[in-house]
């Protein structure tokens, strides 16, 4: 009974010491737990049945299935080669994806976390988001602009976005899906275990669908940077001459 | 036969099924993605470039005429991950290059692996 206690003593220090893999078995047997309110990391969208695109059926207003009807691009239901017949803003200008088309991105972002902002910056087209953490509201009549403004909050270790004050210029999707300047996006994330996060995102835009619709998507957490992925004029342009004007060309008979 | 033919099929459906979601930046339309070609020839360029690398290939047909391909890879952020670098295709290189075909019949792929001259071999997938 003597010899026995330090054996005790010292596994106890040990697993007060450990800043983690003694406690890490619960729900994640790869690498560790997640520690509360931390969602800090590179997070890669880890795909599905349509990495690209929301819902084709969401619940339009008729003004915004006519728009989303008439819109062409390489992926959804109206599928172009060529760039020429290509109306998504992103690929004829390169302007800039917004929220929430760059969480479809097959691209990782990162989380950054402050005492006082969450600042997400995406891999795809070098953008960044700031989330204000310090219990501001949203500021009256904001001005339109690309990527809104966005206040955060915890729901226990839910990180919880909201955002309002977008122009109506980016797609929602990478298939068209349209919105208004009333667009009210609403993202909840939270770690399913240490490796995965759940996104849950909520469009809210009354004036383009006749009500607030959700999607989920998944991320899992990689070991990366992140890289430098820019669309520019030049790029676009030399992509088309090499690749998409000789792949859109009608065959010679 | 049959069965090595069905397991190379399925084989390659389950790729397809990996890979799809990546390929996908810029929509694979103008693919076959169910037909798969493999050509040798000698790298004329490598464009390390965004929105998709390009990989310019020189092919000597049957007669001796040399055909100018052309070839999407992922972008350079993905590439990384897969083991790529702006250094990994360099002009006058004897590669064999295996592609999905554009569907109108023109020297143009997207790349699902390169053997080069050393014997390793290049995808677009992560390591």
């Amino acid at each position: 009974m003597r010899k026995r206690f330090p054996y005790l003593l010292v596994a106890l220090v040990a697993a007060v010491l450990s800043p983690g893999p003694l406690f890490a078995q619960a729900g994640s047997p790869a690498s560790g737990a997640a520690a509360a309110k931390d969602l800090q990391g590179v997070w890669l969208f880890g795909g599905g049945a349509d990495t690209f695109n929301l819902p084709r059926d969401a619940p339009f207003q008729p003004w915004a299935k006519t728009k989303f009807d008439s819109e062409r691009n390489q992926h959804g239901p109206h599928v172009v080669i060529d760039y020429a017949s290509n109306t998504d803003p992103f690929i004829k200008a390169c302007e800039p994806l917004g929220v929430p088309r760059v969480l479809l991105a097959n691209h990782p972002f990162k989380v950054v976390q402050t005492p006082s902002e969450v600042i997400l910056l995406y891999e795809r087209s070098h953008d960044f988001r700031e989330v204000y953490m310090d219990g501001r509201e949203h500021p009256k009549d904001l001005d339109p602009s690309w990527w809104g403004h966005s206040i955060g909050k915890w729901d226990g270790n839910t990180l919880v976005i909201d955002s309002v004050g977008f122009n109506d210029k980016t797609w929602l999707d990478y298939q068209g899906l349209p919105h208004s300047e009333a667009l009210h996006v609403v993202e909840r994330y939270s770690r399913a275990d240490h490796d995965n996060l759940r996104l849950e995102i909520t469009v809210d835009d009354p004036k383009a669908y006749t009500k607030a619709w959700s999607v989920t998507r998944n991320y899992r957490l990689k070991a990366w940077d992140i890289d430098e992925e820019i669309c520019t004029q030049s790029s676009e342009k030399n992509f088309e001459q090499g690749i998409v004007k000789p792949a859109s060309a009608t065959p010679a008979k | 036969m049959t069965l090595h033919r069905r397991t190379g099929i399925a084989l390659t459906l389950f790729l397809l099924a990996i890979t799809g979601a990546a390929y996908a930046h810029h929509g694979t339309e103008a693919y076959d993605m169910g037909k798969q070609i493999t050509l040798k020839g000698t790298i004329a360029q490598f464009e390390w470039s965004n929105p998709h690398g390009q990989v310019h290939l020189d092919v000597t047909d049957d007669k001796g005429n040399v055909v100018h391909y052309n070839f999407e890879t992922q972008p350079p952020s993905i590439l990384t991950h897969a083991g790529w670098n702006h250094n990994s295709l360099k002009p006058g290189d004897q590669v064999s290059v295996t592609f999905h075909p554009v569907k109108n019949g023109a020297p143009v792929g997207i790349i699902m692996s390169i053997t080069l001259p050393n014997g390793d071999v290049l995808t677009p997938n992560e390591k």
